[in-house]
């Protein structure tokens, strides 16, 4: 959690630029390729288009559907952040965000309010988004009905007839087995009372976020070629029941580090006591309210880290 | 003649002793099948064939294997186009639906609304990775029903009327038995209030004492329910059972047809008595 | 009175095609008619084609020519060349059909078969098997078989059944075919006894009786089958 404080740098300056690659990596041709199905998918909110996804050099499932459409829609004046679960500083962010500076030299950021194109992996971010923001999301499984019906041709028939009574016996399944909808992330929406869309495995806390949201949203999935949108200010309804309607995840507790009540917590196991605390998953978001002043029952007093304390506990125990 | 209501109040109005029809009121067919023929490459399907099927009705196809009964009942069903003729159906709002024209979205819905389908074997026609309860709500969910309890408690009835006990309701259809998992299929198709029903030897694949169960059960329900149905079946008992009329077939021909009594007690045609007088006596 | 059955002139062969084409004549141009509220008997020995023209009045055998008009409400209807659906029309509403042995249905009770015809007519299930009891009751089956499926009862029982079944709706038409065959004289007498009500409500009445106190008790003409072809 030691987040760099000067969070925009201009990379030029921290990482070379790679010579001998169009900016971006990908050639023109392949990003116009990539942004005429872009289009499309806005003109079509939440219908999958398919596209001729291209060896990235990394594997699949490192979100190289995510970064297609960001090397295709990036420009010289964009200032990039790249988050996976939250987080600025794991290994998929930092290696995405390094990705970028290295082809492409712009700007990056760990501030959701400084950035202009967001890339993210399983999170939309706490703070609101606005209309200057593209969020990008990388997407594993893009098919909703998949679990449901395996055939490819027979999904493409029940989008296009908007036969959609299988994912509703899916939410029935949870209720029967679990008494409530125990789906918890990749919580299957209707984008603007037509297509029904997977939003990739964010937590369904996040669901609401992009119901009317002012950002346009773009969903990319490498290894099944297909890329999706959210047009800003798009209705986004989550499925659910009418004596089941749909919620969002609670906790008892707030987060460690800030206080905040109002984001989304991962839990972290400190020793083999079982002793555990809840922190904010948007690390950006918890940097931003510990600035302002905010603090919680496990930041460290006069500033001083709180991983040490987390050390010397160990210590202790030991 | 399937209007009980109105046979009640003219039994309630009539001063005789004995029964009086109905006038019949000119009913239209259901369903009207138009010299329907199906190739396969140079090998005939099914040749000419033409019927109305009337609400109400059960029409029994009877034939041995190869005889082309499971691909006339493909080709009416609109599992499979055939290569010449039409098939018509009129739709619950009066509208008549050529049913291998029609815009696929209309087929579909009609498919799973209504229409059934019931295969021969269950699994075929189940959803195997969701609870019987799941599979019997489906039609519902499809239909636009968002309300979970009021579809539990009506996949609970359907488990009811085909005798599947309502504790087995959150339990997969793999871990019934073959006779369960027909009659589960059964209600996952009669859930909708179809009024067509098509059956492609629903009784084949169970042991005698089984299908006796399931035939009774069948005949209760489509009589309640009013039901017309096209099955297939090699099994002429099953056919004298829950058949109104039937159509033997032979070479994707229709070689005889009539009266379900009237062809297996008088048949008429070569092939026909050949099956007749095959069946084992008991 | 009004004429009910109508037969013109019906022949009816039976062609056994497994059988090198055999053609089996039973009877030829045979005509009859038969009026309300009469009783007609077949005559005639084994093979003479009593059954076969009984059956051919109900539709179950198809004749190879002529015509057999039914008086069907108001109208008369050649159940020769009736369509099926009419034909189980006529049959629900104006043709009863009593058949030497009782086809059973596994697990459909003794009172559920004979009500089931009522039932269908007028959509009263609680009537209907309130009728079927006072018939069981009459013909002496014991109130303890009546859930049962008949397929375990005995011969006689069985065929009483079928008797209660064939009367449970007034119909218009009756048609028995040897329906006393494996009664005792006491049961054989309240089929008598129901016979003779159903002609004085009217009905018109054609069987096959063996049993020729029976025969000479309920039938108002006898028609004798051999005689019927010799004429022909």
């Amino acid at each position: 959690m030691n987040h760099t404080i000067n969070t925009t740098q201009k990379t030029a300056n921290a990482t070379p630029l790679e010579t001998g690659y169009n900016f971006a990596f990908l050639d023109e041709q392949t990003k116009r390729m990539v942004r005429r199905a872009t289009l499309k998918a806005v003109a079509i909110p939440g219908y999958q288009v398919p596209f001729a996804s291209r060896e990235m050099p990394m594997p699949y499932g490192w979100g190289t559907g995510g970064i297609q459409l960001t090397a295709s829609i990036i420009g010289q004046q964009d200032t990039l952040k790249v988050t996976d679960q939250g987080a600025d500083d794991t290994t998929n962010a930092v290696s995405i965000r390094s990705f970028f500076q290295r082809t492409t030299g712009v700007a990056t950021t760990e501030e959701t309010n400084k950035a202009t194109l967001i890339q993210t992996r399983h999170r939309i971010p706490e703070q609101p988004l606005t209309e200057d923001h593209i969020l990008v999301y990388q997407v594993p499984i893009p098919e909703p009905l998949r679990w449901m019906e395996p055939r490819e041709t027979e999904t493409r028939k029940m989008h296009a007839h908007e036969e959609y009574g299988v994912m509703h016996v899916k939410l029935y399944e949870d209720i029967a087995h679990h008494g409530h909808i125990a789906t918890s992330f990749d919580y299957p929406v209707q984008i603007a009372g037509r297509y029904i869309m997977s939003p990739s495995p964010i937590p369904k806390f996040d669901n609401p976020k992009m119901d009317n949201c002012p950002a346009l949203q773009i969903f990319g999935a490498g290894r099944e070629q297909r890329i999706y949108a959210i047009p800003p200010y798009t209705n986004v309804h989550s499925l659910d029941f009418e004596d089941h309607p749909f919620s969002v995840q609670t906790w008892d507790e707030v987060c460690g580090l800030c206080g905040a009540e109002d984001s989304y917590l991962d839990e972290i196991i400190l020793d083999n006591e079982g002793n555990r605390m809840f922190v904010c998953s948007d690390s950006n978001y918890c940097q931003q309210r510990l600035k302002a002043g905010h603090a919680g029952a496990m930041t460290a007093p006069q500033g001083q880290p709180a991983a040490t304390r987390t050390e010397s506990n160990e210590e202790n125990n030991a | 003649m399937h209007n009980l209501c109105s046979a009640t109040q003219n039994v309630a109005a009539m001063p005789k002793k004995l029964w009086q029809p109905k006038v019949e009121t000119e009913e239209h067919p259901l369903l009207t099948v138009n010299g329907v023929s199906k190739y396969y490459g140079d090998r005939a399907g099914c040749l000419h064939v033409s019927f109305d099927l009337y609400p109400g009705e059960i029409v029994g196809i009877v034939g041995e294997s190869g005889s082309g009964k499971s691909t006339l009942l493909n080709c009416i069903s609109g599992r499979l186009s055939p290569t010449y003729g039409s098939v018509n159906y009129q739709q619950e709002n009066g509208d008549l639906c050529n049913v291998h024209e029609a815009p696929e979205h209309l087929r579909r819905m009609l498919m799973r609304t209504e229409w059934g389908y019931v295969h021969q074997h269950p699994r075929d026609g189940l959803r195997n990775n969701v609870s019987a309860g799941a599979n019997i709500g489906e039609r519902l969910m499809g239909v636009g029903m968002r309300h979970y309890g009021n579809i539990r408690s009506k996949a609970t009835d359907w488990l009811e009327r085909v005798e599947i006990s309502k504790n087995r309701m959150d339990d997969l259809p793999r871990t019934f038995s073959g006779g369960m998992q027909q009659r589960l299929q059964i209600a996952r198709n009669l859930v909708s209030n179809p009024r067509l029903i098509f059956m492609d030897e629903p009784t084949g694949g169970l042991d005698v004492s089984v299908q006796a169960r399931l035939l009774d059960l069948l005949r209760e329900l489509v009589a309640e329910m009013g039901l017309a149905v096209v099955i297939v079946t090699h099994d002429l008992a099953v056919a004298r059972i829950l058949a109104h009329r039937l159509m033997v077939m032979r070479g994707g021909h229709v070689v005889e047809s009539g009266l379900t009594d009237q062809v297996l007690d008088d048949p008429h045609h070569e092939y026909t008595q050949l099956l007749v007088s095959s069946i084992l006596q008991v | 009175m009004t004429v009910m059955i109508d037969v013109q002139n019906v022949c009816k062969n039976f062609v056994l095609h497994n059988q090198n084409g055999t053609t089996i004549s039973v009877f030829e141009n045979m005509s009859l008619q038969v009026h309300a509220g009469e009783c007609v008997a077949l005559y005639g020995q084994s093979g003479a084609g009593k059954s076969t023209m009984l059956r051919s009045l109900y539709a179950n055998y198809k004749p190879t020519s002529g015509a057999i008009n039914i008086r069907h409400g108001e109208q008369h209807i050649d159940i020769v060349s009736a369509p099926p659906r009419k034909i189980l029309e006529m049959r629900k509403y104006t043709i009863g059909y009593v058949s030497q042995f009782l086809r059973v249905i596994p697990r459909v009770s003794a009172l559920n078969i004979v009500a089931e015809a009522r039932k269908d007519l007028t959509g009263n299930s609680d009537e209907a098997l309130k009728k079927a009891a006072v018939l069981l009751e009459r013909l002496n089956i014991p109130e303890r078989l009546w859930n049962v499926a008949p397929a375990t009862f005995s011969g006689g029982e069985q065929q009483r059944v079928n008797i209660a079944r064939g009367f449970a709706v007034e119909y218009p038409i009756l048609l028995l075919d040897e329906p006393t065959a494996s009664l005792d004289a006491a049961n054989r007498q309240i089929v008598v006894e129901l016979i003779e009500e159903a002609k004085a409500n009217g009905t018109a009445v054609v069987g096959i009786f063996h049993d020729d106190e029976v025969r000479n008790a309920v039938a108002d003409r006898v028609i004798d089958m051999q005689s019927m072809e010799h004429a022909a």
